[in-house]
């Protein structure tokens, strides 16, 4: 089990970067991750203008629902496991618009 | 050390998870890639990710990129075609045109009239290239990811001398599926699965000796499970077996699914990836994000960053070279000859069965038959795919009509003469990227 916390917070922080905000733009999205093995949901809010906030807590009715082990996303992360191998094998499961999904990419 | 060509390396989905993949096989430390594109931008990028991949392994490959195929093909011996022709307005048309006759494609470019117009514009640069291989390294084993991809690696196994096997990720992506629908590990999971790219069929499903398929059943009742694949759901229902494209893609090569605005619209509920035109509205698009992906990775990796992922992939690929340069038996998955191994098939079409890779070469498995019903879904797909190829060898623009006219989801929709008149429209609006004859 990974300490998922700064992990979620260096997704949160690609939205410091001035091109990373310009291209998330107009897109107001919540994304929650659940991670079954810590029994904890995140939820990663986008503004209008790109900027994003990360809180604990769960979402009815997210956007973007992100299901994985903290291992599993601590790897993508650490470029240590292929999330397209992840998805694949189910490790890692995504639900959504496919718009969105497409655009979640950008993030991992 | 080995020579691996890639021919259409700019491609945006393979050619990056190739070389990966390819650089993790343990012990094959040494070797050379070849690229190739006709985009010099494209190989320029693919050229870069394959540098950045190399130094990130630590492994003594090198290597070669040239627009020009001949220059590096001599000594390869491994060739992966990837090309594609005709761009983006081919691609608008093979949806667009098709759509005003009231057949709403979804992917389009593995059959219907999309797939049967990319097919008549990649084989005669497939053709070309082949005959490249037979001269400069006839002993090199073909392997083929071009969609369509049963008509396209036919053509390679009809026409030329060479060993050919076309591959897709489609059976094994699906057997991850089935094991989360089902609930068991995957790892415990035992499976046959056969018929034609797209439409194989996962005959026997079981783990220690229990059949999978009541579960699966069980598991479609429920709508959360059932919604995020409802065409072969159905199709499972209906049929018996679990067949190995998703959704939306399998809806097309189907009478059943798409005929229907409100039919559709029940689907596209459920799945948004049934809509129509899905590739025609994102492929533009997928790909420039790509390419901006990969920038972005190579200029992260310059930064001191780690971008890339280094992991192997679950594709085949890697998994025949392995099998043959390193003499380590693999079984894959392939698209081969039907010589005798699916009983109930077209004999000498081309047919996806598990093949054993060994230093001697492919393997190709024999199956049996399959189940009565599945046979006749695959063989009418089997018929068009030998008037392509007929078409293609004989110039025979009349077997390129028969085989739009015959595909299920246009004749659930048009008549004959619609048919010939869209048939025509396409050529009309495509020429560019067509042979003569058509």
């Amino acid at each position: 089990m990974a300490d998922i916390l700064p992990y979620l917070e260096r997704i949160r922080a690609r939205f410091d970067q001035p091109d990373v905000r310009v291209s998330f733009q107009g897109f107001d999205r919540t994304i929650q991750f659940i991670f079954p093995d810590l029994k904890r949901n995140f939820v990663l809010h986008i503004a209008q203008d790109g900027n994003a906030s990360l809180s604990e807590e769960t979402l009815p009715q997210p956007n973007i629902s992100v299901t994985t082990n903290s291992d599993t996303l601590a790897g993508i992360l650490d470029r240590k496991v292929n999330p397209e191998l992840a998805f694949i094998t189910r490790k890692l499961k995504v639900s959504g618009r496919m718009e969105d999904l497409m655009k979640l990419q950008k993030l991992l | 050390m080995v020579k691996v060509a890639l021919i259409g390396a700019g491609s945006g989905v393979f050619a990056q998870s190739v070389m990966t993949d390819i650089l993790a096989i343990e012990g094959l430390d040494r070797g050379t890639f070849a690229l190739v594109d006709l985009d010099s931008e494209r190989l320029e990028l693919a050229h870069a990710v394959a540098e950045q991949l190399i130094h990130l392994t630590g492994k003594a490959w090198d290597v070669q990129a040239s627009t020009e195929r001949r220059n590096v093909l001599p000594g390869c011996d491994y060739v992966f075609n990837m090309i594609d022709v005709g761009g983006v307005e081919s691609v608008q048309a093979d949806y667009a045109i098709p759509l005003k006759y009231g057949v709403d494609q979804c992917v389009a470019d593995t059959t219907g009239p999309g797939g049967i117009f990319k097919y008549l514009r990649v084989a005669p640069s497939w053709l070309a290239i082949c005959r490249d291989i037979e001269e400069l390294c006839p002993r090199a084993l073909v392997i083929n990811y071009s969609n369509p991809l049963s008509a396209v690696t036919l053509t390679a196994l009809r026409a030329t001398s060479l060993q050919v096997i076309g591959l897709c990720h489609s059976i094994v992506l699906t057997a991850y599926q089935l094991a989360d629908f089902a609930g068991v590990p995957y790892e415990l999971m035992r499976y046959r699965c056969a018929g034609i790219n797209h439409l194989s069929w996962f005959v026997t499903l079981e783990m220690d000796g229990e059949d999978l398929y009541p579960r699966l059943r069980k598991a479609a009742e429920d709508p959360d499970i059932y919604e995020q694949d409802p065409v072969r759901f159905d199709l499972m229902r209906a049929f018996g077996y679990f067949t190995t494209e998703e959704s939306g893609h399998i809806s097309e090569y189907m009478p059943y699914f798409r005929k229907h605005k409100d039919l559709m619209e029940r689907y596209i509920q459920m799945q948004s990836d049934c809509r129509g035109g899905e590739r025609a509205s994102h492929w533009p698009q997928d790909r420039q994000e790509h390419d901006e992906r990969l920038r972005d990775y190579l200029e992260r990796e310059r930064r001191g960053e780690r971008a890339f992922f280094l992991e192997r992939g679950l594709d085949a690929g890697s998994y025949i070279i392995e099998g043959h340069a390193l003499h380590r038996p693999q079984v894959i998955y392939g698209n081969v000859a039907n010589r005798g191994l699916i009983d109930n098939l077209p004999h000498n079409g081309c047919v996806e069965v598990a093949c054993l890779v060994d230093g001697n070469g492919i393997h190709p498995l024999q199956f049996g038959s399959l189940p009565t019903q599945l046979a006749a879904l695959d063989t009418p797909h089997m018929m068009i795919h030998e008037l392509l190829v007929q078409a293609m060898l004989e110039e025979d623009r009349e077997a390129a009509v028969h085989a739009l006219m015959l595909d299920p989801l246009t004749a659930s929709v048009c008549t004959l003469s619609e048919i010939r008149q869209m048939f025509d429209e396409m050529a009309q609006a495509e020429h560019a990227y067509l042979p003569s004859f058509i």
